[in-house]
């Protein structure tokens, strides 16, 4: 008898333990990440795009005989798709325009979402006409790893330039 | 002898035993229902928490109706409270979050699977705050006006994904299994008939209504048995021209109390963005008193120097406002006629095309 | 004799066992507890991050701050410049903060910063830090974390026209 008492409260121990353990272990298994952090991230990653396409720069027009005037990144940008390779309409410190967003944009970035420890990817393409696309800006994280699985977009931002047309996109994941 | 004393000893051990499990039951019931209580408890004030948080998201996406499954808490019923001394919303009987600042416009009680929450900016004339409206897929909305009316077209255009109705005759209209109706009178003529035969198997607390006046007013009625009881005469604060939140948020409002009690904490929240404004046109007019800035001359005299400038239409403005703040009481507000001054302010911010607007 | 003997060893086996059962169901209660706890801190851990980002959601549709154009409508992600340095300057938020602005940002702290172009000027626009009073009257941090949201946003000067954007960054702290 004793032995078959000493016997039951042993399984009965057992048993609470492992469903115990189950329940905890459940728990984990259940939880996700929280849809609001998803929605920030995807609005980050417009509203950054957004900025930049917006922000202004003080550059030398070329058809002004160099003089200076606040320029904005969509006309930059333009500059940079119709002068690709050559002296640039606008100069901005000095540099083409290409070079000069490829700085600027990279240092935003680095600025902002970088030291939030994100990943990104910026890429400005040049959709040219036919089927011909070329690459004009890209610019990843420091870590060079920028973002090829689960990630958010900025949605396309284009620009119409007479060298055809811009498309701009920000991919951010963490 | 000894037969006798293994009955009693048997009958002690058994009866050892019993009182023993039964102690060791009740302790493990005792846990049990105390967690029970912990965990509903807990699960009251997570929902509210969670709930408050998809208001707070819905309210700031503006223009944009959202539905919301909750087909989970449809057992609960959701209570909307805005009276003096107590603004908020909760759970009946349970947890309770406050709404000091967020005017919500939804039926007293909402026992759904399914939320419909949609935001309208409120501008006087510059944006003040988001309108909240809250319904449910339960929530039957019955209109009854002419259909030529602009704001009966708009209404038919507006409220698409909500639970609404247009007729002509209320004698029409089929209630349903809807936890509540509410009957919009665009005629004005509600107050001298009765309920239909077809609404009047609802219950009391089951069937509102509100009836449009010339002049932007409006009366709000709740079933009384075969009659209809008239509750508050509201005139609405607004000057848009269409897609007016004010009107609307009365008509999602659960009575002309919660309405007038919302309304308030919106003029709260003028009186601060109408101070930050003021600042705003001090750097106007500091900007353009500078020699040679371009249109100076003629932005300087819309904007101070006309008879009526924009400046003393502020000035007007921010003196309504700031009473009606101070009065806590939406009849003073609606007395003060801050209509007048809003309106001439939107008309000179038009005036101000070829200069920086004020808003 | 020998039987009361044995009836005792027996009532003491039984005794022990159930003295052992309850040790253990002790041990478990004590689990349960410790894992209570840290599932309590990991929840207000969770309601944080919620909260921070609540509050920087309510902060980017400020009518206070927001942009506007054509007839008062709204620009996402833009602040108006005058309206904030006015906002900032006269301390609007915190001048109105136990009447009406600490129900909308609680403890927490609200930064705007000019990134580009510009000479990185910044503007708090409300502030109120989780304190406490010691005995001898001193004001001292009560927070035991805080949590940081950061958003990009664009700047609007309106009476630059030619310079009328500028990238900015908005910081939510919120304090636990």
């Amino acid at each position: 008898m004793k032995r078959g008492q000493m016997e039951m409260i042993g399984l009965v121990v057992i048993v609470i333990l492992i469903t115990l353990g189950m329940l905890f272990m459940a728990q984990f298994a259940l939880k996700d990440d929280p849809t609001k952090k998803i929605f920030v991230r995807k609005g980050l990653a417009y509203s950054t795009m957004g900025a930049l396409m917006k922000t202004s720069v003080a550059c030398d027009d070329r058809g002004d005989d160099f003089g200076e005037k606040f320029v904005r990144m969509t006309e930059l940008m333009k500059d940079c798709a119709e002068y690709y390779g050559e002296p640039s309409g606008y100069m901005c410190d000095n540099k083409q325009s290409c070079e000069f967003l490829q700085e600027l944009i990279g240092d935003l970035l680095t600025d902002t979402l970088g030291t939030w420890q994100k990943h990104y990817e910026f890429k400005s393409s040049l959709l040219g006409f036919g089927d011909s696309s070329e690459t004009l800006i890209e610019f990843s994280d420091e870590d060079e790893k920028g973002c090829k699985d689960e990630r958010d977009t900025s949605g396309l931002f284009p620009i119409n330039s007479d060298a055809g047309l811009i498309e701009n996109i920000l991919y951010l994941c963490d | 002898m000894k037969e006798k004393r293994g009955q009693v000893e048997v009958t002690f051990h058994w009866i050892y035993i019993l009182i023993a499990g039964a102690v060791i039951l009740l302790f493990f019931a005792g846990i049990i229902v105390k967690q029970k209580v912990s965990f509903e408890d807990k699960l009251g004030e997570d929902i509210v928490q969670i709930l408050d948080s998809i208001l707070a998201g819905a309210g700031v996406s503006e223009k944009t109706k959202n539905f919301v499954d909750v087909g989970g808490l449809s057992d609960y019923t959701f209570e909307f409270r805005c009276e003096e001394g107590y603004m908020g919303f909760g759970i009946k009987g349970g947890a309770f979050e406050d709404l000091p600042i967020s005017p919500v416009f939804a039926p007293k009680e909402i026992k759904t699977g399914k939320l419909i929450l949609w935001s309208l900016p409120y501008k006087f004339p510059y944006k003040v705050i988001d309108l909240l409206m809250v319904s449910s897929s339960n929530t039957k909305y019955v209109v009854v006006g002419n259909e030529f009316d602009t704001f009966y077209v708009e209404l038919q255009d507006m409220t698409e994904g909500f639970n609404f109705e247009f007729v002509n005759d209320l004698n029409e209209v089929d209630p349903g299994k809807n936890f509540h109706v509410r009957v919009i009178d665009l005629k004005g003529n509600l107050g001298g008939s009765g309920i239909p035969a077809t609404l009047q198997e609802l219950g009391d607390e089951q069937l509102s209504a509100i009836s449009f006046s010339p002049g932007n007013v409006v009366t709000y009625f709740q079933k009384d048995g075969d009659d209809w009881e008239q509750g508050e005469t509201v005139q609405i604060i607004s000057i848009a021209e269409e897609k007016d939140a004010a009107k609307y948020a009365a008509i999602f409002a659960g009575d002309g109390e919660r309405y007038m009690c919302n309304m308030m904490k919106v003029f709260k929240r003028m009186k601060y963005v109408t101070e930050v404004y003021a600042g705003k046109l001090g750097e106007l007019k500091e900007h353009y008193s500078v020699f040679g800035v371009p249109n100076g001359a003629i932005c300087q005299s819309i904007l101070e120097e006309a008879r009526q400038s924009v400046d003393i239409v502020f000035e007007r403005l921010k003196g309504k406002v700031s009473a009606c703040d101070d009065s806590e009481d939406y009849l003073s507000c609606s007395d003060s006629r801050m209509t007048e001054p809003a309106s001439e302010l939107r008309e000179l911010n038009d005036q101000l095309e070829s200069c920086v607007k004020l808003y | 004799m020998k039987k009361n003997r044995k009836a005792q060893i027996r009532m003491s086996e039984t005794i022990a066992v159930l003295f052992i059962f309850f040790i253990l169901v002790v041990f478990s209660l004590i689990f349960y507890y410790k894992y209570s706890e840290v599932s309590f801190k990991e929840e207000q851990a969770e309601l944080m991050g919620l909260r921070a980002m609540d509050t920087t959601l309510k902060t980017l549709f400020l009518p206070e701050l927001i942009c506007s154009q054509g007839k008062a409508e709204p620009i996402d992600n833009c602040f108006d410049l005058m309206k904030l340095r006015h906002a900032a300057e006269e301390g609007v938020f915190n001048k109105y903060l136990s009447e009406y602005y600490f129900d909308l940002f609680p403890y927490t702290k609200i930064t705007i910063e000019q990134l580009y172009p510009g000479e990185g000027e910044s503007w708090v626009l409300y502030d109120k830090e989780k304190t406490k009073q010691l005995d001898d009257g001193l004001m001292v941090p009560d927070w035991k974390n805080k949590e940081s949201t950061y958003f990009v946003v664009s700047l609007r000067d309106e009476l630059n026209p030619d310079n009328e954007y500028s990238f900015g960054v908005l910081t939510v702290e919120v304090y636990g």
